[in-house]
């Protein structure tokens, strides 16, 4: 059963499209990323899914519930973390912790342990006697999700703010979010333009550039889609020469394959030549180079779109070109 | 609830505004008006005009010079000032739970919890209101025993009427009420907590004109006016906790949030 499903989902501000036709599904029990640029249309998205903003066209479910009309119901399962919906200032973290957990139905005893475990997790539990507004950014964020996390939610929605997240923090996040989606069954769906990061959180992706998906699926079906090919790369000894067809990428060399299968051969065969092999892999693309990837093929084809209807133009002259003889 | 009563009253700068204003209109005003009577000098056969005599309650016939004056600022000018203690009061704690929740951006926290958005904003008129109402009732107070020791003070009877009954129990919950869903409705409009108190002057307007044309003679603020502006506040009252409940949907409330 898919946890999040959207279909054709599309959302206008005064008949600007931030969103076009979307569609996605995230099965349950899986953490899938959408990752974009700025305005690539993330935090709508997350907005719709939470039910805070309801769709121009389109509709969208979360655990079989529309969030617009059923937000409340929704809430009550689901976690949201946005990088606009803040802590209360007057209280400490902890003290908001158990506030929303309260406001969610968790008992006091449950709601101090689970704050307790979570906040331990994110490393934070040093902080929890501080009040928002004395805490730097990362430690707020960590806090967040902490609160989204305290009534147990089976999904888990995460917009994060901009691609500057410090290390301690996106370590801490992700380790909770792999925890989460492996022990607890949790559903995650992140959106994020720190792609390297999710690569290795989530199984499943989401491209999206100026509101529009550009392409969905797992790493390899992407790379595939993207035309970006395995590389193998090979560490040499020292001053030795690199083999036919391979060019020299830092200390490696390398070449595009095919697929993976033909590693065993090469290997082979260089090792066959004599030379002093001393590491062989596989490289493959990361997401940034992937996005990037469809970013330019897009490009190309609009280029090509413009000049094939620059060609028909200049080739079909308009009637009242041709009546006046230009 | 309780928490946005608290969160109001734990911030000094709203606590002091929220104690500072009824007590100035209570008690601060009142005192320095009853000392200026006090020292007023007065020429031998001095009249207030008839007119405003006219205005003045039954046992005020008979008073001397200033204590015809002490019963015409308690009479006539202390309930407007009385009024405006609701008002002030409920409209600030409105904009603190609803505009700066939203400016902080708590309210979109609130909204993704297992409230639904209705839940919200009956939580917070309805806290709003009992806290506007509680110090209005405690400014009330002590404006009666200002008066009550300058009537003493000055030898005049105790001020206390029905028309006072009806401000206290009818008009000032009402206001109360009024008030903090007037600034409810406009939250979506007010871009911050500043704009939301300028608000409380188009609140204030209607009520100082009421009881400031009075002077003009042609009609007095009795009990009767009292209930049926009562009345008309009541139904005010529903109308506007209807549309401000209607037009209190996340979509609304948070349009201006940025997006990427």
């Amino acid at each position: 059963m898919d946890a999040i499903a959207a279909f054709d989902l599309t959302k206008q501000y005064d008949g600007k499209p931030a969103l076009q036709g979307i569609n996605l599904q995230v099965p349950e029990g899986r953490a899938m990323a959408c990752v974009g640029k700025e305005n690539a249309g993330k935090t709508t998205l997350v907005r719709l899914l939470a039910g805070l903003r309801r769709p121009t066209s389109g509709e969208c479910s979360v655990l079989g519930l529309a969030p617009a009309f059923e937000a409340a119901r929704l809430h009550s399962m689901a976690g949201v973390v946005l990088h606009t919906a803040r802590l209360y200032d007057t209280l400490s973290l902890s003290e908001n912790l158990r506030f929303f957990a309260g406001i969610h139905g968790v008992t006091k005893n449950q709601a101090v342990e689970r704050s307790s475990a979570l906040m331990h997790r994110l490393d934070i539990w040093e902080e929890r006697d501080k009040r928002p507004a004395d805490l730097p950014t990362g430690v707020l964020h960590r806090a967040s999700l902490a609160r989204a996390l305290m009534h147990r939610p089976r999904v888990v929605m995460i917009d994060e703010q901009g691609a500057g997240m410090d290390r301690e923090t996106t370590q801490r996040v992700g380790e909770l979010v792999k925890y989460s989606v492996q022990q607890e069954g949790v559903t995650v769906l992140m959106c994020t333009q720190n792609m390297q990061y999710v690569q290795e959180i989530c199984d499943g992706f989401a491209l999206l550039y100026q509101g529009i998906l550009l392409a969905r699926g797992d790493m390899e079906t992407l790379r595939m889609g993207g035309g970006l090919r395995l590389k193998a790369a090979l560490r040499m000894a020292p001053g030795e020469a690199g083999p036919q067809n391979f060019h020299l990428v830092g200390d490696q060399w390398q070449r595009e394959i095919q697929s993976e299968s033909e590693m065993p051969k090469l290997i082979a065969q260089v090792v066959g030549q004599g030379a002093n092999l001393y590491e062989a892999r596989v490289v493959r693309p990361g997401l940034e180079e992937i996005y990037q990837a469809y970013l330019d093929r897009g490009k190309r084809r609009e280029a090509s779109l413009h000049a094939e209807t620059s060609r028909e133009y200049t080739a079909d002259p308009r009637p009242e070109d041709e009546a006046a003889g230009t | 609830m309780r928490k946005d009563m608290g969160d109001i009253w734990a911030k000094n700068s709203q606590r002091v505004l929220l104690m500072l204003l009824p007590l100035t209109l209570a008690v601060g005003l009142p005192v320095v008006y009853f000392a200026a009577i006090s020292l007023l000098p007065v020429e031998a056969g001095a009249k207030m005009p008839q007119a405003l005599l006219n205005l003045l309650p039954p046992y005020a016939v008979g008073l001397d010079y200033r204590q015809t004056w002490l019963v015409a600022f308690t009479d006539l000018l202390c309930p407007l000032l009385l009024s405006c203690v609701p008002i002030l009061t409920a409209a600030a704690s409105a904009s603190f739970a609803f505009v700066t929740e939203r400016e902080r951006g708590t309210l979109e926290t609130l909204l993704l919890t297992s409230l639904d958005a209705k839940s919200v904003f009956h939580a917070k008129v309805t806290g709003c209101t009992i806290l506007s109402v509680l110090i209005s009732a405690a400014a009330f107070l002590m404006f009666f025993l200002t008066a009550f020791i300058a009537d003493l003070f000055m030898g005049t009877p105790v001020f206390f009427s029905l028309e006072w009954l009806a401000l206290l129990l009818l008009i000032l919950p009402v206001l109360s009420f009024f008030s903090v869903n007037f600034v409810a409705l406009i939250i979506t409009r007010v871009h911050s907590t500043v704009e939301s108190l300028q608000t409380m002057g188009y609140l204030i307007l209607p009520v100082a004109v009421l009881y400031l044309v009075q002077f003009t003679g042609m009609f007095r603020v009795n009990f009767w006016v009292l209930l049926i502006l009562a009345l008309v506040l009541g139904t005010a009252d529903i109308v506007l906790f209807n549309m401000a409940a209607r037009s209190f949907v996340p979509e609304k409330l948070l349009e201006d949030r940025v997006e990427e």
